[in-house]
């Protein structure tokens, strides 16, 4: 199986670092997600991957073979673009052919005209065309196949291009961003197909967006970069509930992470807003922390209730049918927490109204003054359980 | 909404000046072609068809149209091969590229008139610097890289450079017959391809990148298959364009025939807006030179339906 | 690996810096016969820049030739020399005087020869005023045809298509003749009326103003702005760059051209256009005056090629216009 290693990768423009010490193992077959902001140098990173970028220092080695010299043409990679990449005076067909013609046909026989009357060049077309007319039948694209480019929708170009990366069946598909330019309907069946096409052709995909929801979907692993590193590689599961910093996790997870300051005393107790948490932080010294609570793992309560931890203000109701996301300030007013209740709370609460809320026992994260994750003591039923199940 | 007749105001001096100044001349050169009209005549004899069977019959005419043609065959196709070779060349350069830009876009600033005179004296007999440098090369490697005698079966004493030198007699150039026209056409290129090298250079930087980048990932190793497969059918539209806008120039040449050769040497530069000039202005021949003028405009017509054609044919790119 | 790169790129360097050496001979030839004597043309020698640093106006010499009674009125001066001495030296008195260095021999021969600096203001009225015109005609006509909704806009902007198709240079004959008919051959008129009308500034004017939003024009309308305002006091400054880039493809148009000014000034040096007076001076010239002959061809070229290599990328930009379409 095809394996793609990324060794201490560094790249730099003039005076700025786009990466710094990239290290990256690439599983055979996996579905591999690059995510991070604009900026954080993930499309950097593939196009050194893919030879279209040299890298400043570092090695990449694609199937135990050292590939720092060799140009992106020699790789045995196939790419698809954000633009697609199409060539515009082709039609699909001649699309989908021109890496097979490359690859297969001898420097005489592709010239024009004569070219495909040469000995072995019929043969050698029709292979091709077989090949070409396989994938479309894949891709579900078979009748555009005579069709230019600027003939096709948005999604149709976005398998045209897929089919022109798949006919050559290369060592890994690299991806940038393919889906940035569908509209948000088409994206999210798109999401779906790549998943599927994926676990047909059992290759490796390595996959660059800046959507956390299109990592957290698709991908068998998940590396979140920013400013030129990769800060967690992991499965999406472990990503949004297990991150490692602050950071990760207030980039995964839609809407995002509530993050309230805390103090932890040298005994390892976090105090947010006056209440303890239930628990210890193991070895650590006392310093002022934040304390990360996701949307779902946060409930209003009746007024009474003993759980009540928090009392606030709501601010907003955003109702996206399935679930209410409730927006409340804090009674000290600076800060504000986003709750995720059932629709029908928003009978219960208008603008202005007080509300009670109470917290998942053992689901906050706790960070440092660094951003860094401090663990906790291990309890019967870990943080990561309680994720999935309202993840 | 503005009042309806304000399209009017703003419209009727530009159409009034476009019926005056375009559409009426094309009229009376119809017109007039069918006639022996001069200035100061009074009136003119209609004369049918016989200005165009004279166009049609004599040899003046018949040269005429051949050196025009012959002027436009050389200088569309050099200029043209030579503005997309520097810019592909110029794209390619990590540095200097403006440098040579600048350079090579000087010609086409320049008045031509002026230029032509120049040149003139560049290749003037005696004080002419071309064939000073041309003699000087004589009997030095110069002379043994361009008379070609390195190239398997060529005898370097019968090509043009070895034979020249072994006479020391360059051509006149402008006064030969056998040289002139080729050496009109020179200054053409020479003046031409700069401004179509400008063109190709936007278009090969309005070229996306990611088309080239897919090329190289789809396995074109060299640059003759990315040329091929990306950068020439891109700059389809603008060869389409280059090509129409020299060749209409190419017709109009006047500039360097009116100064240098007059026509000649036995009518040997004897091109079609010159002939309009001498025949009508001149010779006070306005019959003749009206129906040059309608052959002219029929040409230019031609050539820029057949660039509409292409360009409709291309299927619009993305 | 740089090194290789370089070493790659060499050759792309030799064949430009060859290409690069037949553009520049001519302005090189031109600058440099502009700068040396007759003789030193004649003789092909001194470089670039001439050696002489003094030459003797022949003509000046001939011109001023001491006859008898200059020699006459020269004896009290040289007093015991007989009269082929006096005149001797006199001659070397007015040789002195009509030594100079032969790039103010060239240059200020270029002036005085023919009406140099005429025919450079000749130039500057005709091309500023063309270019005025056009703009005049064209921005309003534009202006509808973008933003008005009239009856007959569709044929208004055929026409202007179907005009695009006529080269004026291909017409000039019926032009000629319409403009003698009513007598206006050899004046400035005649150099100026033909290029009123620029369909091609129209059609790119109207492009432009396609981009500029409607909300714009409405807001004026709103504020009471008339829509002969709104042409001159909004679209105008938006079309700032459209219009330069226009302004330096008209300018360096007229200002080269030689078709048009040869048929309709006959004579009249008056009128001569720059590339009329170079052409008129070459007429004339005998071997003597290679130097001021290529004195003016400089001036003439100059104005044009100094402002492109100051602002290159306008120029550029604006004589390619036509193929942006």
């Amino acid at each position: 199986m095809s394996h793609i290693q990324v060794n201490a990768i560094e790249k730099s423009f003039a005076d700025t670092k786009v990466l710094q010490g990239v290290q990256l193992d690439i599983r055979g077959g996996e579905f591999l997600t690059l995510v991070g902001p604009s900026g954080c140098g993930k499309s950097t990173l593939l196009r050194i991957i893919a030879g279209l970028e040299r890298q400043t220092s570092g090695d990449v080695v694609i199937a135990g073979r050292n590939v720092n010299g060799v140009r992106a043409s020699e790789r045995d990679l196939a790419m698809v673009f954000q633009s697609y990449a199409l060539y515009p005076h082709l039609t699909v067909r001649d699309n989908m052919m021109t890496p097979l013609r490359l690859r297969d046909l001898s420097k005489a026989q592709r010239t024009p005209l004569v070219g495909r009357y040469l000995p072995g060049s019929k043969k050698k077309l029709a292979g091709i065309r077989e090949t070409v007319e396989e994938t479309a039948d894949i891709l579900k694209i078979r009748e555009l196949l005579a069709r230019k480019p600027g003939q096709l929708s948005g999604g149709q170009r976005q398998r045209a291009a897929l089919g022109r990366a798949m006919v050559r069946r290369p060592v890994a598909f690299l991806m940038d961003e393919p889906l940035s330019n569908l509209d948000a309907a088409l994206r999210v069946h798109m999401r779906a197909e790549l998943t599927d096409l994926h676990r047909r052709l059992q290759a490796t995909f390595v996959y660059v967006t800046h959507d956390q929801a299109e990592a957290l979907t698709m991908s068998s692993r998940v590396a979140v970069m920013m400013d030129g590193r990769i800060l967690q590689l992991d499965t999406p599961m472990a990503v949004y509930a297990d991150p490692v910093s602050r950071r990760v996790a207030e980039f995964i997870g839609s809407p995002k992470i509530n993050i309230l300051p805390g103090r932890l005393d040298s005994a390892g107790r976090v105090t947010v807003l006056g209440h303890s948490m239930a628990r210890r932080i193991t070895d650590a010294a006392a310093q002022s922390v934040s304390v990360g609570i996701r949307p779902e793992h946060l409930i209003d309560v009746p007024t009474d209730s003993d759980a009540a931890e928090y009392v606030g203000v709501v601010r907003r109701l955003e109702h996206l049918g399935s679930d209410l996301y409730i927006h409340a300030s804090l009674s000290d007013g600076q800060e504000m927490l986003i709750i995720r209740s059932d629709p029908d709370a928003a009978a219960r609460y208008s603008y202005g109204d007080p509300i009670t809320i109470a917290q998942v026992k053992g689901a906050a994260l706790i960070f440092d003054d660094k951003g860094d994750r401090l663990r906790t003591a291990p309890k019967k039923e870990s943080a990561g359980d309680d994720a999935l199940e309202v993840a | 909404m503005a009042p309806r007749s304000t399209g009017y105001w703003f419209t009727a001096p530009a159409l009034t000046l476009m019926a005056i100044i375009l559409l009426l001349p094309v009229l009376i050169a119809a017109g007039l072609s069918f006639t022996d009209y001069s200035l100061g005549n009074q009136s003119a004899n209609w004369v049918g068809a016989e200005n165009y069977e004279k166009i049609v019959s004599r040899s003046t005419y018949q040269k005429m149209f051949t050196a025009s043609i012959i002027y436009v065959l050389v200088v569309v196709p050099v200029s043209v091969v030579l503005g997309l070779g520097a810019a592909l060349l110029i794209n390619s350069l990590s540095f200097g590229g403006d440098l040579y830009k600048t350079i090579f876009f000087l010609p086409v600033m320049a008045a031509l008139l002026a230029m032509a005179i120049v040149w003139e004296f560049a290749l003037h007999n005696s004080v002419g610097i071309v064939n000073e440098m041309f003699q000087a090369g004589c009997g030095t490697i110069i002379e043994w890289v361009f008379n070609w005698g390195w190239i398997p079966f060529v005898d370097g004493s019968q090509t043009w450079y070895g034979r020249n030198c072994a006479s020391q007699e360059f051509p006149l150039w402008l006064r030969d017959r056998n040289y002139a026209l080729a050496t009109i056409c020179f200054i053409g290129i020479w003046q031409a391809f700069g401004f179509n090298m400008v063109l190709y250079l936007a278009g090969l930087t309005s070229i996306p990148r990611e088309l080239l980048q897919a090329a190289e990932m789809d396995g074109a190793k060299s640059a003759w298959e990315r040329f091929r497969l990306v950068i020439w059918p891109m700059l389809g539209p603008t060869t389409v364009f280059v090509v129409t806008i020299t060749s209409i120039r190419s017709f109009q040449v006047f500039d360097t025939i009116e100064a240098l050769t007059q026509g000649g040497p036995s009518k040997s530069t004897y091109v079609m807006m010159y002939a309009i000039y001498e025949k009508a202005i001149q010779q006070n021949l306005m019959g003749i030179g009206a129906a040059i003028t309608i052959v002219f405009l029929g040409f230019v017509l031609v050539i820029t339906f057949m660039q509409r054609y292409l360009v409709e044919r291309r299927v619009h790119y993305s | 690996m740089n090194r290789i790169h370089y070493l790659g790129e060499s050759w792309k360097h030799l064949i430009l810096i060859l290409g690069s050496m037949i553009v520049i001979l001519p302005f090189y030839v031109m600058v440099s016969f502009s700068l040396k004597s007759p003789g030193q043309i004649e003789r092909n020698e001194g470089g670039f820049f001439g050696t002489e640093n003094s030459m003797v106006d022949e003509r000046c010499v001939k011109l001023r030739e001491p006859d008898r009674n200059a020699i006459a009125a020269a004896r009290d001066r040289f007093e015991g020399l007989d009269d082929t001495q006096i005149y001797r030296a006199l001659l070397a008195e007015i040789e002195t005087d009509c030594s100079m260095h032969p790039i103010v021999y060239n240059y200020s021969k270029a002036f005085s020869e023919a009406p140099l600096l005429r025919y450079l203001m000749n130039g500057v009225i005709v091309t500023v005023s063309i270019f005025v015109i056009q703009v005049i005609v064209a921005l309003p006509c534009a202006y509808a045809l973008a933003k008005l909704r009239f009856r007959g806009r569709g044929f208004v902007f055929g026409m202007v298509i179907f005009c695009l198709l006529i080269p004026v240079h291909a017409i000039a004959l019926p032009l000629y003749i319409m403009l003698a008919k009513v007598g206006l051959t050899n004046t400035y008129a005649a150099l100026i009326i033909p290029w009123t009308i620029s369909v091609f500034g129209i059609f790119l004017m109207r492009q432009f103003f396609m981009t500029v939003p409607d909300d714009l024009i409405d807001a004026a309308r709103m504020d009471g702005m008339s829509e002969f305002w709104i042409v001159w006091k909004v679209m105008l400054p938006t079309a700032i760059p459209a219009l330069l880039a226009f302004a330096i493809f008209s300018v360096v148009a007229h200002w080269n051209d030689y078709f048009w000014p040869r048929i309709v000034v006959t004579g009249n040096r008056d009128l001569f256009t720059p590339p009329l007076g170079l052409r008129e001076f070459k007429g004339d010239a005998d071997g003597s005056f290679f130097g001021p002959m290529m004195a003016t061809a400089t001036i003439i070229v100059m104005p044009l090629i100094v402002a492109f290599l100051l602002a290159q990328r306008r120029f550029i930009e604006g004589i390619t216009l036509s193929g942006m379409k």
